[in-house]
Order: C-alpha cells, then sequence, then structure tokens
C-alpha cells in the first residue's frame, strides 16, 4: 500500500495509470526540493502535489506522477542545475518548491521510484507509514528564504 | 505578495479559453498555453504564491513569436515583453479568479518578469505543441511533413526547386499509396462480409477514402521549413476511434518505416501499385541528393492517435537499396467495372479505366474476339491478369495486363461508384 492510495485509486478511477509500470523498490540516497525547517511554508516540505494548498494549477486536472508522489533527483548537483534553469523562468519559483536541498536517506521499506530522466529527476512513490521529514538533513540553501 | 500597479476588473474578460499544452511544468504548470475559438491565444504565466494564491500573468501571444520561443530563437522574457497589456489573476485553491487586474507588462515588479536568457528549455518540441494546437482547434488529426537539413533549407526558409519536387513526389506518392489503403480496407471488408453474411457495415466508398488521403494546406512553421496539412475528410471524431484518416496515416507511417527492411518492404510491394513505388523512390533520391531530412508528424487529439516517422540521407539511401534488390513476382486476378478510354484493334491493345483502377495491355483469347463491339460510351466488367514484377537488376517495377474477358454492363449506374 502506498501512503497516498486513495489519490492513487481516484487517480485510476479517471484511466491514468499509476503508480508507472516501471516502479521499483528503492534504498540510498536522494535529493529534493525543502524550504527550510524554521520557514512556515516547511509544513508543506514533502507533500505530494496533490496535498499542497493553494494549488499551483490552472484546471482541476489530474497528472499521475506529479499528483500522488514526490519530485526527487539522483545527485545534488541535478537538482542544483535543474532549479537553476527553472528559476530563469520562473524567478519565484524556490517560493513554491523550496528553497534548499535537502539529502534524504531511504531504505527499501520507505517507496517505490521510477527511472530516472536525462536531468536525473525521478517520482518517488511513499509506502504506507513512512515520514520522510526525518529522513534528511538540508545540505544546499540555494536562495535566502521568501515565504 | 507584491503590490501590482493596474485596474482592478470583475471578471477575466477573454471568454472560452481552452488549454492547449503546459509549456513548463515542474509539480504542477508554470507556463501554459490557451486558445479559443475565436483565435485568442494566450499564455498562462506563474509568477508567485502565498497562503491562499497561486498568481498568475495572462498575456497574449503571437503563434508565430511563441514558435519561435519553442525554437529557442526568441527568450520568454521577450515573448512576454512583446505583449503590451495582460493580466494579472491571483487563484485560490478552488482554482477560482480573485483579484484580477489589466496591466501594462512593463509595470510589472521586476521579479515578476523571466530572466533576460530565459531560453525554452524543457521537454515539450514545438511541433508537438503546434499540433496539438491545431488538432483541438479543428478537432480531427493534423499532419505535419517537416524538411531538414542540407544546404537548401533553414529556418523557416527552403529552396523552392527542392521543395516543389519533393512535395510534388510526396503527393503522388500518398495518392498512390491512399489508393492502395482504400483497395486493401475495401477487400478486408468484402472478406468480412464473406465471412458474416448479417455484417451490416456501410459499404466502403472510394470517395470517402480519397478525402482520408487527400489534404488541405493550413500553414507552414519554421522548424527548419514544415507544413501542416488538414485531411479533407470531414468524417466526425468520436474519443478513443480512430477515424479514416488516422488508420491511413497508421499505414502510411507502417509503410515509411517498414521500407527500411527488405521482408517487409516486399510485403508491401504486393499490395502497392508499382507507380506509388517509383514515385517514392525519386523522393528519397531527392532527400539523399539534398542531404536533408524528412519527417512526418500526425496527432489527432480526439481518437488520440499519434504516429511520426522521420527519414534522413542514410536512411533514404538504404530504401533505395532495398528497392533496387527488391526481386518479386506477383500474379492476381482483377475483375474491375468501367470503361475502355484507348484500343488498337490491330495491334491488340487496350487502356481501360475504373474508378479504383487503371489498366493498359494486351487483349488475348475471348475478349480479343470480343473487342470488335467494343464502345467507349458503355460500360464493361473485365477479368485482368496482372503480372507485377520486379527484378533486383536495378530495374523500377511493372506491371504486365492481359486482358481475359469482357462483358458488357446493362445497369452501369450501380455497378460503378465514382
Amino acid at each position: 500500500m502506498y501512503k497516498y492510495q486513495t489519490e492513487i485509486e481516484a487517480l485510476n478511477e479517471c484511466n491514468i495509470k499509476c503508480p508507472p509500470e516501471e516502479l521499483y523498490s528503492f534504498g540510498g540516497t536522494l535529493y529534493r526540493f525543502v524550504h527550510p525547517v524554521d520557514c512556515k511554508e516547511s509544513v508543506k516540505n514533502n507533500l505530494p502535489v496533490c496535498k499542497i494548498s493553494p494549488k499551483r494549477q490552472l484546471e482541476d486536472e489530474k497528472k499521475c506522477v506529479a499528483h500522488a508522489s514526490l519530485s526527487c533527483f539522483d545527485s545534488d548537483k541535478q537538482a542544483q542545475k535543474f532549479i537553476l534553469e527553472k528559476s530563469l523562468d520562473n524567478k519565484k519559483i524556490y517560493k513554491s518548491v523550496g528553497c534548499c536541498i535537502g539529502e534524504f536517506y531511504i531504505s527499501e521499506k520507505d517507496g517505490a521510484r521510477t527511472d530516472s530522466n536525462e536531468d536525473g529527476h525521478f517520482s518517488f512513490f511513499e509506502y504506507e507509514g513512512t515520514d520522510l521529514n526525518s529522513k534528511y538533513k538540508i545540505t544546499r540553501e540555494l536562495t535566502k528564504c521568501n515565504p | 505578495m507584491q503590490p501590482i500597479k493596474g485596474l482592478k476588473i470583475e471578471s477575466f474578460p477573454v471568454k472560452g479559453l481552452y488549454k492547449i499544452d503546459d509549456l513548463i511544468y515542474f509539480d504542477g504548470p508554470l507556463l501554459s498555453f490557451y486558445t479559443n475559438d475565436s483565435g485568442d491565444n494566450y499564455l498562462y504565466y506563474w509568477v508567485d504564491v502565498d497562503d491562499f494564491y497561486n498568481r498568475w500573468v495572462v498575456f497574449p501571444v503571437d503563434l508565430a513569436e511563441l514558435n519561435d520561443y519553442l525554437n529557442e530563437k526568441i527568450t520568454l522574457y521577450s515573448l512576454t515583453n512583446s505583449s503590451l497589456t495582460g493580466y494579472v489573476l491571483d487563484l485560490d485553491d478552488n482554482l477560482e479568479a480573485q483579484n484580477i487586474l489589466l496591466i501594462q507588462i512593463s509595470d510589472l515588479p521586476e521579479d515578476y518578469l523571466p530572466e533576460t536568457n530565459s531560453f525554452y528549455n524543457c521537454e515539450k518540441t514545438s511541433e508537438e505543441v503546434f499540433l496539438n494546437y491545431y488538432s483541438k482547434k479543428y478537432k480531427k488529426g493534423i499532419l505535419q511533413t517537416h524538411f531538414s537539413g542540407g544546404n537548401e533549407i533553414g529556418y523557416g526558409t527552403m529552396n523552392l526547386h527542392l521543395f516543389s519536387k519533393l512535395m510534388n513526389n510526396f503527393t503522388d506518392f500518398n495518392d498512390g499509396l491512399g489508393n492502395s489503403f482504400y483497395k486493401i480496407e475495401k477487400k478486408n471488408q468484402e472478406f468480412r462480409k464473406k465471412e458474416n453474411k448479417e455484417n451490416k457495415e456501410k459499404t466502403i466508398k472510394k470517395v470517402d477514402f480519397q478525402n482520408a488521403y487527400k489534404f488541405e494546406i493550413l500553414t507552414a512553421r519554421a522548424a527548419s521549413f514544415s507544413i501542416l496539412l488538414k485531411p479533407v475528410d470531414e468524417e466526425i471524431g468520436f474519443e478513443d476511434t480512430p477515424t479514416r484518416a488516422d488508420k491511413y496515416i497508421k499505414f502510411l507511417s507502417e509503410f515509411l518505416s517498414g521500407s527500411e527492411t527488405l521482408n517487409i518492404l516486399t510485403n508491401f510491394a504486393h499490395l502497392i501499385d508499382i507507380s506509388t513505388i517509383n514515385h517514392y523512390e525519386n523522393f528519397l533520391k531527392l532527400v539523399d541528393e539534398s542531404h536533408s531530412k524528412f519527417q512526418i508528424g500526425y496527432l489527432n487529439t480526439v481518437s488520440k492517435s499519434a504516429y511520426s516517422n522521420q527519414i534522413d540521407a542514410n536512411q533514404a539511401k538504404k530504401i533505395i537499396n532495398n528497392l533496387q534488390i527488391l526481386d518479386f513476382e506477383n500474379d492476381e486476378t482483377l475483375v474491375i467495372v468501367g470503361k475502355f478510354v484507348a484500343l488498337n484493334i490491330k495491334a491488340g491493345k487496350y487502356s481501360f479505366e475504373s474508378a479504383d483502377d487503371k489498366s493498359t495491355g494486351v487483349l488475348r483469347g475471348e475478349a480479343l474476339k470480343k473487342c470488335f463491339e467494343i464502345a467507349f460510351n458503355k460500360t464493361y466488367q473485365v477479368e485482368i491478369q496482372r503480372k507485377t514484377t520486379k527484378k533486383a537488376t536495378g530495374k523500377k517495377m511493372k506491371n504486365i495486363d492481359v486482358l481475359k474477358s469482357i462483358v458488357e454492363i446493362k445497369d452501369a449506374q450501380q455497378e460503378i461508384e465514382l
């Protein structure tokens, strides 16, 4: 069972295949964007898109991978490069996704992941009972926190 | 969120906008392309968030500039600034717009504008976006033919001589392939009807199928040089159900990719008119000689049919080689209804045309005896023995048609579907 099983089943009811077929259990290190712990936005840390309010959406549409999973990267460098490129388009992106990079230590019991794309980005589906908030440390501040 | 200089308005004034695509996406859209049936094209650009709202700047976009942006010719910064006015919308968690402002783009805070070097760097291609755009707009499949590479093709430009020669051969090849597709579909239907007497399928008519593989030019697009084509067919599309045009493009796509493999090409050669294969060879020679690359992309957003193929100069060489070493003989008997268009009794030669086929060859046996009675204004059912040969000597394929029997059809109107 996944942590967001209800949301996944809702996607399946909309004929969206979730999780994707190529998912596999993963133990190791992953990187994702987080807000600093002392920032009020940190309550949004490690939540999938479907649980974040207000929604950054234009229509009530569901896209499997982003909706019920967490965006992660294979390495700190890939995460940094990715967000730097995105910030050229949207300067306030840090305010939405987090202004720090967190390094997470994951065991195979925590969840399953997709393959990464050429940017090193992949989706991580937490298993029921997993709490990623106790499994990371902030390794890089990308910009000053400005909630 | 930052204060914005603008004129507060009651509601967002541009009606009927629907989404074409998210152009930039990370855990939700960051830049999305919208249009409506009146031809208004807008970008929704995410700029900020607070505890209650996500803030979007909505501004009109010119399609040619959007194309340039997606092809990394201009930045998001210049795309944004090329619009003088726009709107700011604060969308709440229910996606309801609050605080709607009419703004001048130049009045936006600097933090709300992209960086000056914000070239497009995401996974969507301009081809995907524009196929999606036109397919949603016309609610049917759209075909893109795209030429790139070589010295004679640039960004949005192409040597007219090369273009016309390529398109001429492509059009002839497409017409021939479409005709073969129609004949295959008709044969398949006849087989289905034979197998199941209660089969109530509407009889396939050539006129419907012709429109599935006849195209109108919709627009040209720079990228390197693309032409977007719309099937003439007005068949109503249903979700997840391929149209005739979709099925034809699938056939075309399978032929293009299959022709790289000799065995598959040989199988196709039995189904396709000789002149079609010859036009294909001429087309490939032009691709090879001009060192260009030919691509097709097709998308029908209603039926969710999508196909793509590409042939570069090396692939063209390989297929030409396949065509040249293709060695086969095929015998078939055709029974067709139509009219004689030429007759040389002394030499025992004829030309005959039906709605689907043309045949030129020699008269033999019964047919030779009966040829004195032939009138050009009458309709006949004829039996033709067709031998198609292609030798591996590099010569082109040819048909040898022998007309065996002739029967006059009295009630011609019912027999011929023109």
